[in-house]
């Protein structure tokens, strides 16, 4: 019997075993937070450095398209403008309307600023790590977003001062989502980490290409409104009862280094 | 190897693999830089001399990881336990043999992965392009290792 727990590999098995109960209890929590803090300043610069050389990068392969890309921002610029002038008379309205209905305020979002200091490490799933933790508020299932308004992901796991964050791209993520302008609701599900599919949508519905996708704020689990991205192709089959699209997620989550916890 | 260095290259590893590693993403799929160095290691040493290794390195990529605790750690031993058994019944390993364990060791090791994760219904990507292209990728980063080692026992050996 000794000679079995001898045996290297029932002893690391052993280890395992011991190690997931401690987790799984969540005593593994304050060393895991040491852990972090001891190496996240070291993380936290390499990271941002590695940022920069991938950023170099890809302006030098994209330098020939940049007369033509900087003629097409001017002209969305343009756009945007006007649109900001036609928002922004709207809003002076319905601040007026719903001051004279006594209707309540949409409310604010409360944020914790946090900095990006590592990615997942198994290559298998999408997460990233932060360095804001239970002590800054921050609570498991709060939606995380970036400047913007746009979604990035949810917290699934955290300690005193880091979390650990599930992308919506990740293949287990799920989002209650809306599209914008035709109403219509759909579940936005992670494409294998690369991008993402917005499901059960209903069969004979006429969905466009670039239409914006919202969170619906159904189930509660993340706020209404934060934006996902755009319909790219809509994947039509008549054998399904329900319609499939690919989305184009509007967060480049390769170059994240700043996001925002919502903490209420 | 000292104990101590063999912790300080694990711990170099996975601050790499987290921080600059997704960076080099080839088609979703970056280096497993600590997969690499443990399945080198096992070439090199008995699983008896080198189980604590395995551990810890496993501890180390589950800190980083979201996927539930233990299942990468379980894949680790899985995979460097059946590369420690073949390795058994060959009496010599050239380069060429250890390049095939190491490759064996990382379809491996994502199979396990795989298929732990279907028992704890996690959706984990998987195609044999991805595969392909994964084991190749991290192959490719045993060489750069295996480069630099030989320069470091170069430098060393001189001095």
């Amino acid at each position: 019997m000794k000679k079995i727990f001898k045996h290297p590999l029932i002893l690391s098995l052993l280890v395992i075993v011991v190690l997931f109960f401690l987790n799984y209890q969540g005593l593994l929590k304050r060393p895991q937070d040491i852990f972090f803090r001891l190496f996240a300043p070291a993380q936290k610069i390499i990271y941002k450095g590695s940022l920069k050389a991938s950023n170099f990068f890809d302006s030098i392969n994209s330098i020939n398209n940049l007369n033509q890309e900087n003629a097409k921002l001017k002209q969305e610029n343009a756009d945007f403008l006007n649109r900001i002038i036609q928002l922004k008379e709207v809003a002076l309205e319905n601040e007026f309307l719903r001051e004279q209905m006594d209707l309540p305020d949409s409310g604010t979002k409360q944020l914790v600023l946090a900095d990006v200091v590592g990615q997942d490490s198994s290559g298998s799933g999408k997460y990233i790590l932060i360095n804001k933790g239970e002590k800054h508020g921050v609570k498991k299932k709060a939606a995380v977003i970036t400047a913007g308004d746009i979604l990035v992901g949810q917290i699934i796991e955290l300690t005193d001062s880091f979390s650990k964050v599930q992308l919506i791209t990740d293949s287990n993520s799920r989002i209650n989502a809306l599209i914008q302008e035709s109403r219509i609701t759909g579940l936005v599900k992670g494409n294998q980490g690369l991008s993402l599919i917005i499901d059960l949508l209903p069969q004979g519905q006429n969905i466009k290409d670039g239409e914006i996708v919202i969170t619906s704020g159904l189930a509660e689990l993340f706020p209404k409104g934060l934006l996902i991205g755009q319909i790219q192709q809509v994947l039509f089959s008549d054998v399904q009862i329900s319609q499939k699209a690919k989305i184009k997620p509007a967060a480049d989550f390769n170059k994240l280094e700043k996001v925002f916890v919502i903490i209420n | 190897m000292k104990p101590f260095l063999i912790i300080l290259i694990l711990l170099l590893a996975i601050i790499l693999q987290t921080t600059a590693a997704p960076f080099l993403s080839i088609s979703g799929n970056s280096p497993n830089l600590v997969l690499v160095l443990i399945l080198i290691l096992v070439t090199f040493k008995d699983f008896k001399e080198i189980w604590w290794n395995v551990v810890l390195a496993g501890l180390f990529l589950e800190l980083f990881s979201g996927l539930i605790f233990g299942l990468i750690s379980l894949s680790l031993i899985g995979s460097v336990y059946l590369i420690d058994w073949l390795k058994k019944n060959f009496s010599t390993i050239k380069f060429w043999l250890r390049t095939g364990f190491i490759g064996l060791g990382i379809l491996a090791y994502n199979l396990l992965l795989i298929s732990l994760g279907r028992l704890f219904h996690i959706d984990l990507f998987f195609n044999l392009k991805y595969l392909f292209i994964n084991i190749i990728y991290n192959l490719l980063i045993m060489i750069i290792f295996f480069f630099l080692g030989y320069v470091a026992k170069k430098v060393f050996y001189q001095k």
